[in-house]
């Protein structure tokens, strides 16, 4: 039969693309454990697997009967904090997170970059540490497994997909520092990057990028440019079905219009209907935002005046 | 494979069903037996999985065909049809004489997809009915297996259902959907692994329930739909079922089970999603409707 183990998987991937063994595992794990893991003398752990596989742009996710049974829980909750920090529920990311150190095997570097990641998204959003401080925790977990990073050398080495996104984390953080430049150098610089290389979630990808080089342009100024890349990530998330992600792109999408001075009935409209669009979709945290847009731009009574529902959704 | 299958409690005999017999799959699952990709591919769809080629791999003309299957469902989905039906033909040589069921299932359906295409319902059906049956065996007429069919295979029951509703058939059409979406209600999981499918048959059903007067079963499938896109915040054919949700509500309002105002908030919600959504014409069918029974100006006043 056809099914092989996880090393042979990694091998046949690895050697499909034509890369060596050493260039594939540089700060996942040492080339001897790979070649182990590959002659099937060593079974890999989940994090590791992943961690490799996404390297050569497959999604990891898929790999799950590889999996020790034990290493199930570890995933459902990843899973779960990914979900919340998602929906903006600092709240639970924090809880989750101190429940998952307690399992998580700290050697595995990859497993150190997740915490480290995390605990950065989560504790600058409850306050606890600085803009600064927090881009500070967040190379710290790229060079987990990118111990040699540079920002001048981005893009040259191999990235997966949980180092592009720490880096996306990054340029937002420059964002909210108001340093503009920054902020989009390393959005376009992935943006090459992504532009050679094969990646099984690419899109996924390209529209977090490009969602996060729509707000940074329109922050420092360049508006209709803005505009043009936003609504492609808006179609992306439709595309994608994602409706997180759609709902958001939406109403970055909206901000751009109301600072273009289109006229403002059609963007409360449009507003209210994203609200709507939010609520059916289980996102509490958009359903707050808009709102709370609405009552600064436009005041509370205009909330009132439109927010009447005949029933409260269910 | 073992453990896949173990861990769900799916039995040897429900998961080779139509594919081999229960021993030989035995031996296949203790490495005994070799399987070739598709094979492979099915039964790992059947456990709520989707393997990588490089998982299944057995060898390059096996790899060639994995690779065009992979062409010609992107073609579909392109809508292709004229490529699409340049690729079968290559397939079929690929394939020679000796074709097995796996692999004669996937051209069935593209076949039968294609005579859709073109019309040719009659053609389409039965292409199509034949690929379903190779390897899910159906117990009486009424669309009921006890197998656990996966992914490819329910999306050419899915194809099924389809032409039969385009052909007015209505009551096979509506047989096939609700077996679907009761057997992906009753996994667990299984709903969440295929929403595109469990979301596009509640959508099916609902009709042809209400037709039959059954307001509270289409209710209740209407909001386990709208549940699962919440749950899995999950945006496809949202809208449609909110409208949906609101004429059941309307239905149960005039059997006096519900509330008579209940409804309008659903329709003025799916007003509001299809035209956030760029669906301008739906939006206007919904706001011609409301406007007919002279609600639509109330109802946005009181908001």
């Amino acid at each position: 039969m056809g099914i092989y183990a996880a090393g042979e998987v990694i091998r046949r991937t690895r050697e499909s693309m034509g890369i060596t063994q050493e260039e594939l595992c540089d700060g996942i794990c040492s080339a001897e454990t790979l070649s182990r893991i590959e002659n099937g003398r060593n079974t890999p752990s989940r994090a590791n697997f992943e961690a490799l596989m996404e390297r050569m742009g497959k999604e990891g996710k898929k790999y799950l009967p590889f999996l020790k049974s034990c290493e199930r829980e570890e995933l459902l909750l990843k899973d779960e904090i990914e979900r919340c920090v998602h929906i903006h529920d600092y709240q639970t990311v924090d809880r989750k997170l101190r429940e998952l150190e307690k399992h998580l095997n700290r050697k595995e570097a990859v497993n150190r970059q997740f915490l480290i990641q995390m605990k950065a998204l989560t504790d600058l959003r409850l306050g606890r540490i600085t803009l600064r401080e927090q881009r500070k925790r967040l190379e710290e977990a790229l060079c987990c497994t990118l111990p040699d990073f540079s920002y001048e050398t981005l893009g040259e080495g191999m990235l997966n997909e949980k180092e592009i996104r720490i880096l996306c984390n990054i340029s937002m953080n420059y964002m909210e520092e108001e340093r503009y430049e920054q902020s989009i150098e390393i959005l376009e610089k992935l943006l090459e990057y992504l532009d050679e290389i094969y990646m099984g979630n690419k899109k996924r990808i390209l529209r977090l990028i490009y969602s996060n080089l729509g707000q940074a342009l329109g922050r420092s100024g360049e508006v209709e440019k803005s505009k043009a890349i936003k609504k492609r990530a808006a179609e992306m998330a439709l595309e994608e079905r994602n409706a997180g992600s759609f709902v958001g792109r939406l109403y970055d999408l909206i901000y751009t219009e109301e600072k273009l001075n289109r006229e403002p009935t059609e963007c409360l409209e449009w507003l209210r209907q994203t609200y709507v669009l939010a609520e059916c979709t289980g996102n509490p945290y958009m359903m707050n935002h808009i709102q709370k847009h609405i009552v600064a731009l436009y005041g509370a009574e205009k909330w009132e005046d439109i927010n009447r529902h005949p029933e409260k959704y269910h | 494979m073992r453990k896949l299958r173990t861990d769900q409690g799916i039995t040897v005999q429900e998961l080779s069903m139509g594919l081999c017999s229960p021993a030989t799959f035995s031996r296949i699952e203790s490495g005994e037996r070799e399987m070739d990709m598709r094979t492979a591919e099915i039964v790992f769809e059947r456990l709520g999985y989707s393997p990588d080629k490089f998982e299944i791999y057995t060898g390059p003309c096996e790899l060639e065909r994995w690779n065009l299957r992979e062409q010609m469902r992107e073609e579909r989905k392109e809508k292709q049809t004229v490529k699409l039906e340049q690729s079968v033909g290559r397939y079929l040589e690929l394939l020679g004489e000796h074709a097995p069921e796996t692999e004669e299932q996937f051209i069935k359906g593209m076949c039968g997809y294609l005579a859709w295409q073109k019309g040719q319902y009659r053609e389409a059906e039965e292409l199509t009915e034949a690929a379903v049956k190779l390897t899910v065996p159906l117990e009486g007429d009424e669309w009921i297996w006890f197998s656990v069919p996966g992914k490819s295979e329910i999306e050419l029951m899915e194809q099924l259902a389809e032409i039969c509703r385009e052909q007015e058939r209505d009551l096979k059409a509506f047989q096939i959907a609700w077996s679907i979406f009761r057997y992906l209600e009753r996994s667990a999981g299984r709903a969440e692994q295929m929403p595109e499918i469990y979301l596009s048959s509640a959508v099916g059903l609902i009709p042809f329930l209400l037709k039959n007067r059954e307001n509270g079963q289409a209710y209740e499938v209407c909001q386990k739909g709208l549940e699962l896109i919440r749950r899995k915040n999950y945006l496809y054919r949202l809208p449609e079922l909110m409208e949906w949700k609101g004429r059941c509500e309307e239905a149960l309002g005039r059997e006096g089970k519900r509330e008579g105002g209940l409804w309008k908030g659903s329709y003025l919600r799916a007003y509001d999603l299809y035209a956030v959504l760029g669906q301008k014409e739906d939006a206007d069918r919904i706001k011609t409707y409301l406007e007919g029974l002279g609600q639509w100006e109330s109802m946005r006043q009181e908001k």
